[in-house]
């Protein structure tokens, strides 16, 4: 039935790091710094926005919705459609239009439900 | 204290009485570029070469706009032949503005939350907080962004719009996924799926959902037109020579996966209203879903500044209705590139250019025979594309079969979280309009404003409804129409400057 829906986060996340997809060659990267997320280490390079640095390790959910509890991530990358707003830095930002920074603190936005299913 | 009001006619009945950001006396400029791309750079150029001072404002970090974007100020280039041609076309567009550079004050990183009485910007930025600016003339840039088109599974993490995964692999140099397909319509498909190769990304196949546009007719008609031709040809020929197939008139059906995406549906549409065929459907493994529907201009601010707007499918949807100098029906006020009209880089330039230097005419800084000399090359230019544009128009403006892949249970609003289903009874009680069915539904209320959801939710409705697209309306733009923090607008000393 609906095969496309799912449930976020929770123990099949991938660990940031497991993999690289960070393009070699024509371009040299920023200062190596490292990030939090979720409270676990990560690595990033200045220059690159959150969720970029997120999606080279493999982390693709950076949001769970408040309505239906589903996992979203990038959409469409140039900041209009706020699908990856995160909690960065102890600011909701939108993590496609945010920079890193060494220390920086990334965890994913969970709005409180206020009662129940249909809290709208 | 509230922001001054003055509606002499110059606001449509979309202004809105309760608007009240912090207003102090700002800083009058003769003229005001909004947007960075190719036609706001463009416009600054033409403006400043003609000595008419002016502020060109820009949300990102630094000046290219979406296509010609720049890599981040921390990267460093080691082989520029890795680089897309944008970044050579970009390079060669920024070089141009530099040796006028010193008649432009550039604030990157700087969002227009509002336009008030045609003329008053409030901007706000990290750096400069909450400020107003008058603009005796203005010129809106403000492009595009990708076409929004829900069918079930839309939302699972690893279904990119085609702007998404460029910006990645152009300015972040990232891979966005390890095996892909392409789906959606337009001649931007063969570019990013030539990209998601050069990247390293496999790519199974372009789902194109119109038919191919290397045709005798589409050729004819861009007869002349030789960079845009061999443009064309290199883009179909690196596919061809990569191995992944194009199949016209498919779409991706339906997205899979528990979490994030691990497979798609997929099958052939047909050829007149590109209706999915699902008794030929067929299913694939991949990670990343690239969806490229077109685009839609982003018109809030010419809708802020006063400016009638039109519907015009082939061009997008709603545009500002323009003369031939770019001029919108609120004088000296401008709208060049693809927030006027889907048109693309090369046209963004020239109308950039036209509405630059007609500003620097009404402000007197050049006579009218000088204007017109200037204008002359752009105008022959845009004259030129016209017939081509329009054959490429006419075979990729979305149809409205797509708008039959969303089920009652797909999201249409991803903020607010509201279905087909949702929309669809609003409708049977009565909704008429996209306002209508926002105050039934919530559909627009979220933090993207209803820029994501309106128009698939306007074609669901008209199904519905049995009413033209045209008569589904807008979705009213807010301000802020970008986010800002009360912090920075409760700052006094935003204010002024």
């Amino acid at each position: 039935v609906d095969s496309h829906r799912g449930k976020a986060g929770g123990a099949d996340r991938k660990p940031a790091g497991a993999v690289d997809r960070r393009l070699a060659g024509a371009v040299e990267r920023g200062r190596r710094i490292q990030i939090l997320v979720d409270g676990l280490e990560a690595t990033a390079f200045e220059g690159e926005c959150v969720a970029a640095a997120l999606l080279a390790s493999g982390r693709r959910e950076l949001r769970v919705t408040p309505r239906r509890g589903e996992p979203r991530g990038m959409y469409c990358g140039i900041g209009v459609c706020f699908e990856c707003l995160m909690v960065i830095d102890d600011r909701h930002a939108r993590a496609c239009q945010t920079p890193v920074r060494d220390g920086m603190q990334i965890c994913v936005y969970r709005l409180p439900a206020s009662d129940g299913e249909d809290a709208r | 204290m509230t922001a001054k009001r003055d509606d002499r006619s110059l606001r449509e009945p979309q202004s809105q009485a309760n608007r009240t950001f912090p207003v102090e006396e700002s800083a009058t400029w003769p003229l005001v570029v909004v947007g960075g791309g190719p036609g706001g750079l463009a416009a600054a150029t033409e403006a400043a070469r003609a000595g008419l001072r002016c502020l060109l404002v820009d949300e990102a970090p630094s000046l290219g706009g979406q296509i010609y974007r720049q890599l981040p100020r921390e990267f460093t280039v080691r082989d520029s032949r890795g680089l897309s041609r944008d970044h050579r076309r970009g390079d060669r567009l920024r070089a141009e503005f530099a040796r006028v550079r010193d008649g432009v004050e550039v604030r990157s990183g700087t969002s227009v939350l509002d336009i008030v009485d045609g003329r008053r910007l409030v901007c706000s930025s990290p750096e400069r907080g909450v400020e107003w600016v008058t603009a005796e003339r203005l010129v809106l840039a403000t492009g595009a962004y990708d076409r929004p088109m829900p069918f079930p599974g839309w939302t699972l993490p690893g279904v990119l719009t085609a702007g998404c995964a460029q910006a990645l692999m152009k300015t972040m140099r990232v891979r966005p996924g390890e095996r892909a397909l392409v789906s959606g319509t337009g001649p931007l498909l063969l570019v990013v799926a030539g990209q998601l190769h050069h990247a390293g990304v496999r790519v199974m196949a372009v789902l194109e959902a119109g038919r191919t546009a290397f045709n005798a007719r589409t050729v004819a008609r861009a007869w002349g037109q030789w960079a845009l031709l061999a443009d064309g040809a290199r883009y179909r020929l690196a596919l061809t020579r990569a191995g992944i197939p194009v199949l016209y008139n498919h779409s991706v059906f339906e997205a899979h996966g528990d979490g994030e995406l691990v497979g798609v549906t997929y099958g052939p549409v047909d050829a007149a209203d590109w209706r999915p065929d699902r008794t030929r459907q067929r299913r694939m493994e991949i990670d990343l879903l690239v969806a490229g529907y077109g685009f839609i201009p982003n018109v809030e601010l010419c809708d802020l500044a006063g400016c009638r707007t039109e519907y015009d499918h082939r061009l997008g949807g709603w545009i500002p209705a323009r003369d031939e100098t770019m001029q919108t029906t609120v004088p000296g006020v401008f709208v060049a590139g693809d927030g006027a009209g889907i048109a693309g880089a090369l046209v963004a330039v020239d109308e950039g250019r036209i509405a630059g230097i007609t500003a620097a005419e009404q402000a007197g800084v050049i006579d009218a025979d000088e204007a017109a000399r200037r204008r002359a090359a752009s105008v022959r230019r845009l004259r030129s594309l016209a017939s081509v544009r329009k054959a490429l128009d006419e075979i990729s403006y979305p149809r409205p079969g797509l708008y039959e892949l969303a089920t009652d249970t797909t999201i249409l609003c991803r903020c607010e979280e509201v279905t087909r289903a949702e929309v669809r009874i609003a409708v049977r009680e009565g909704a008429r309009d996209l306002q209508a069915v926002k105050l039934l539904t919530r559909l627009g209320m979220g933090a993207c404003q209803g820029r994501t959801c309106a128009p698939s939710t306007a074609a669901v409705l008209c199904a519905e409804a049995g009413c033209a697209l045209a008569d589904a309306g807008r979705i009213n733009p807010r301000p802020p129409v970008k986010p800002v923090t009360l912090g920075a607008l409760a700052r006094p000393e935003g204010g002024t400057r």
